[in-house]
């Protein structure tokens, strides 16, 4: 699987939000898109799987421009899981998921559809949840449902926007930790949108660092991810620790040191 | 030991959609239970025995002759000429705007769609009141049967068409598309009462009574449309349904997974607005069956669009014709319109589902 962008730009309106990205993705891999808010991260990916169609330039997915697929060919080429989904109306876990099995079924559920759930489910640990109602769920295990909605899609690239964010550590490390492995056992390009820089060095493959609606920096965690980098890109000093041969920033606000010490009295004890 | 694990969840699926297709079979089978039950309602006291032979005879063929057989005749008159008409009628009627509230609902992705509140119904009132006041019609049938019913499709859709221009505006809260629904339908209220004040008694009792809805002075010839329209949009519909649910997800998620909400969504919305105002056309406004006979549904059988519109569809003709036999027992001289049954029956009813509703379905 190959993602080839080339030249493309993208304006909202006449809002640029993206110019002049040029791109290649090659193999399965985890990579992480790293950026401020608004630097069009989303974008970029929404223009990946035909969501959005660039203004100017072209994005090809295997040699073949994406304005040549139709949305349903390319469901089953590119699942994506948003960062956050509605729940209006909500269904069962079981028929959430079947939704993503959209682009390969019909009216009816088949019993392969079925087992693909199930399988899916399975895989991410939450069959337990499969007749619950999707809005009775945490915040963690609705990452999974989504999750699992983008894989019984059975892409070859997976796209997520912001899949930690509202996650405790301990899941945050889980997610990434499965997106990492289904780049390895399953041969799925995942493509994670993210704001924890320490969790995409730990885990990603490459990083795509952005800066003002262009690609800043792309490379392994270790050559993207430097001081003046991260200085240029979010105004953020930091000292950068090396942890098994990956960076981990540790962030400094010098604003913060420079403020007043703690008011006397702010006491904040559990008595006994 | 897996294959049995998965077994078992399938078995466990299955019972899951077993429990809605009972539900939409319960209710259908209700629906032709009350069915008879209506035939036996009204001045004329006939027994339930009676009312089937007079029934099954008629099908078969037989007539009788207005001297000799008056008595047969006359019955077999009462039923076939009103009881009959006005049971399908209020089965008709109930599952058309059952289910166009529950497309309008998914489509809007908003609980409180309804044909009511985004003002597809108060259009096409105001198309009867032009059609009734003024003796207009857009066809330039006048106050006929063809009039009011093309006067009434043509204005519900301006609302569809307000909706429809305006939706990329409305994207970002679905609450902005019913308040804009709600201004529609204050400005037709307020054209249909000007109308009103400026119109004949005659005129103003025969708006009026469309106003409150009611099934009075409706014969066999006001059910083919009706029937056709409501038919014709379930069979629209029903084959749509698994994208409906993928409707009510972000318009960008449904897009990824390889369905354009845009045109499935207008097209969704030309189907219930004609529905609604066929049915508009002929009896009025009856509320509230089209903003909760779906909500009622999803309490007991979950939003699956595939199962929702089938059950509002029997739930729906079920409820309307419970609520017309209910206030012809009350009284059958006075012609308590059947909004207000619809109304004093389903709201109780509603409340208290709300209530006990400890997962939220919404």
């Amino acid at each position: 699987m190959e993602i080839k962008i080339n030249a493309m730009a993208f304006s909202y309106a006449s809002v640029p939000v993206l110019k002049g990205i040029s791109l290649v993705i090659e193999e399965p891999q985890f990579v992480s898109i790293l950026g401020p808010n608004g630097v069009g991260k989303s974008t970029l990916i929404h223009c990946i799987n035909k969501i959005l169609d660039p203004t100017s330039g072209t994005v090809f997915l295997d040699g073949k421009n994406v304005r040549d697929y139709t949305l349903k060919e390319m469901a089953k080429e590119i699942g994506y899981v948003p960062y956050s989904s509605s729940d209006t109306f909500p269904l069962s876990v079981v028929d959430t998921v079947l939704m993503g099995r959209h682009p390969h079924a019909g009216w009816k559920t088949s019993d392969e559809d079925l087992e693909i759930v199930y399988d899916t489910l399975t895989k991410l640990g939450i069959e337990d949840l499969a007749m619950r109602s999707f809005n009775e769920l945490s915040a963690g295990q609705h990452q999974k449902v989504m999750l699992a909605r983008g894989l019984v899609q059975k892409p070859k690239v997976l796209l997520l926007d912001e899949p930690t964010s509202n996650l405790d550590v301990k899941h945050q490390l889980g997610i990434s930790r499965l997106l990492k492995k289904l780049s390895r056992d399953e041969g799925i390009l995942v493509i994670m949108i993210s704001h924890d820089l320490n969790i995409a060095s730990k885990y990603s493959d490459n990083i795509i660092l952005m800066h003002g609606g262009a690609i800043f920096a792309v490379g392994t965690p270790a050559e993207v991810l430097t001081r003046e980098n991260v200085l240029t890109v979010y105004g953020v000093d930091s000292e950068i620790i090396d942890d098994g041969g990956r960076p981990h920033l540790v962030m400094k606000d010098l604003e913060s040191d420079e403020c007043a010490p703690m008011p006397e009295g702010a006491v904040c004890i559990c008595p006994n | 030991m897996a294959d049995q694990v998965q077994a078992d969840f399938k078995e466990q699926y299955g019972h899951y959609i077993w429990r809605k297709l009972l539900f939409i079979a319960v209710f259908i089978a209700a629906t032709f239970f009350l069915f008879w039950v209506s035939l036996q309602i009204g001045t004329r006291d006939l027994s339930v025995a009676e009312v089937f032979d007079y029934f099954i005879k008629h099908i078969q063929g037989v007539t009788y002759d207005k001297v000799e057989q008056r008595l047969d005749f006359f019955n077999d008159n009462i039923i076939w000429n009103y009881r009959v008409p006005r049971a399908l009628l209020c089965i008709v009627c109930g599952a058309g705007l059952a289910i166009a509230g529950a497309i309008m609902q998914s489509v809007m992705k908003n609980p409180l769609a309804d044909p009511y509140t985004t003002g597809v119904s108060s259009g096409a009132l105001f198309g009867v009141a032009i059609a009734t006041a003024l003796g207009f019609s857009i066809g330039g049938g006048g106050f006929s049967d063809v009039g009011i019913v093309t006067n009434a499709v043509v204005l519900a859709m301006v609302p569809v068409v307000v909706i429809v221009l305006f939706s990329p505006f409305f994207r970002r809260s679905p609450s902005t598309l019913i308040l804009a629904g709600v201004a529609v339908s204050y400005l037709f209220n307020a054209l249909t009462s000007i109308l009103m004040v400026s119109t004949n008694e005659e005129n103003l009792s025969i708006v009026y009574r469309w106003q409150v809805g009611s099934f009075v002075d409706l014969s066999w010839d006001s059910l083919p449309f009706m029937t056709v329209a409501v038919i014709a949009g379930i069979a629209i519909i029903l084959p749509l349904s698994n994208k409906l649910n993928l409707m009510s997800l972000d318009d960008k998620d449904a897009k990824s997974l390889g369905m354009n909400s845009e045109r499935l969504r207008i097209l969704c919305l030309v189907v219930l607005s004609f529905i609604a105002a066929t049915i508009v056309s002929y009896v009025g406004i009856v509320g509230f069956v089209g903003l909760v006979i779906p909500h009622m549904v999803r309490m007991v059988i979950g939003s699956d669009n595939r199962y929702l519109i089938p059950g509002s569809v029997a739930l729906g003709a079920f409820f309307l014709l419970a609520c017309d036999i209910l206030s012809r027992y009350i009284d059958v001289g006075s012609d308590i319109p059947v909004g207000v049954v619809t109304s004093f029956v389903g709201a109780p009813i509603f409340l208290y589902l709300i209530i006990r509703q400890k997962s939220g379905v919404w």
